[in-house]
């Protein structure tokens, strides 16, 4: 385990305190969102453009020149947007040490949540159909203080706030829920 | 626990679900499922609504559209309650919570995964919601609520729902409590 090369500056180890796991958030978790948001794009400009060659058939050629324009710009978009999710992903830490969870995120802004174990009430984990086959997902550990009213599973509706609260698309969820429970019950 | 709880503790761990991991020591108490009885209420509930608006909706349409009513209802009673109630066996099916003696597991598996953990002593209080026809059939939701939970949406998804005897659930739940307050002490 290579943590405490990466710790950032901003998070600060107590005295005594061991990092046991640092895990990152996964790129592909934000490359599907990001490939199926395309996807839908294209498949919307497709299918007008479609209805506009069936009303004006004349027009064929300046339709056709616009259709590659909308390619063009769909993949523009999503090579753009892949980058800076790449930088996204990139800008995700969640350290779990022998004391605490430390839920780091620095991107434009800086997120920090620290949760000691003996204060987590509920462990929470959600994985989308995706997710699954994939193997990643989200773990929330609830605290009085950090607390969420529901949670629901892609596709439906999951609150963007939320996401600040959890250990967001890391690999293997149920493996780190069931070492948070072992955390948390030797510091029950 | 009575021995009913340790014959379903054997078959517990045949039907414990991978995702689910028992740490050394613990003990599972009981394993439970939903009874699809639940949801085939729920879901025979909101098709007789369903049919209500339809037949309200028929009865306002005028009669030169009112041709789109057949296949609406071609739809509505003939394709989705198959499809539902189908679908619904697999959603029920995809349920356990898994009572152990430090903790609840509450696991949901269809299309995606939910699952909820949450230790005895950090229990506030346990609900028991019981509708018309849970009452009939006896089964019923038991939320264990905590802190960092919040009534009443949390409480709905995240809870025992649809278990058989949810009063004994709901007592063994509140004797590890005890028991587990006890050895505090």
């Amino acid at each position: 385990m290579t943590a405490k090369e990466s710790i950032p500056p901003q998070v600060s180890l107590l005295r005594g305190e061991k990092v046991i796991m640092a895990l990152r958030r996964r790129y592909l978790s934000i490359l599907t969102s990001i490939l199926s948001l395309s996807a839908t794009a294209f498949l919307l400009s497709l299918s007008s453009t479609i209805r506009y060659i069936a009303q004006y058939p004349s027009n064929l050629e300046i339709l056709m020149n616009f259709l590659y324009l909308i390619i063009i710009a769909v993949a523009c978009s999503f090579v753009l947007v892949a980058t800076i999710g790449y930088f996204y992903v990139q800008g995700h830490l969640y350290i779990l040490t022998n004391r605490r969870i430390i839920l780091f995120r620095k991107f434009v802004t800086i997120s920090l949540r620290e949760i000691t174990y003996s204060e987590i009430t509920d462990i929470i984990l959600n994985q989308g159909p995706i997710a699954r086959l994939l193997n990643y997902g989200s773990v929330t550990p609830l605290s009085p203080g950090v607390r969420i009213p529901y949670t629901f599973p892609f596709p439906y509706v999951k609150r963007f706030s939320y996401v600040r609260t959890s250990l967001t698309d890391v690999s293997q969820p149920s493996k780190i829920v069931n070492d948070i429970f072992m955390l948390a019950r030797s510091h029950s | 626990m009575n021995k009913h709880s340790s014959d379903t503790a054997e078959e517990a761990l045949l039907s414990l679900p991978k995702e689910v991991s028992i740490a050394p020591n613990e003990k599972i108490l009981m394993v439970l499922g939903r009874s699809y009885i639940s949801f085939a209420t729920q879901a025979t509930v909101g098709f007789l609504v369903l049919g209500g608006i339809l037949a309200t909706i028929n009865f306002y349409i005028p009669s030169e559209n009112r041709w789109i009513m057949f296949p609406l209802s071609v739809l509505f009673f003939l394709i989705l309650p198959p499809l539902f109630y189908g679908l619904g066996y697999f959603y029920v099916m995809g349920h356990r919570y898994i009572i152990t003696n430090e903790r609840i597991i509450m696991f949901r598996k269809f299309i995606g995964i939910l699952i909820r953990t949450v230790t005895h002593d950090k229990i506030t209080d346990i609900i028991v919601n019981q509708g018309p026809i849970g009452r009939l059939c006896n089964y019923g939701r038991v939320s264990p609520i905590t802190a960092g939970m919040i009534m009443p949406m949390g409480a709905a998804i995240f809870s025992i729902s649809g278990v058989r005897n949810p009063y004994e659930v709901r007592d063994s739940i509140t004797k590890l409590l005890k028991a587990m307050q006890s050895e505090e002490q």
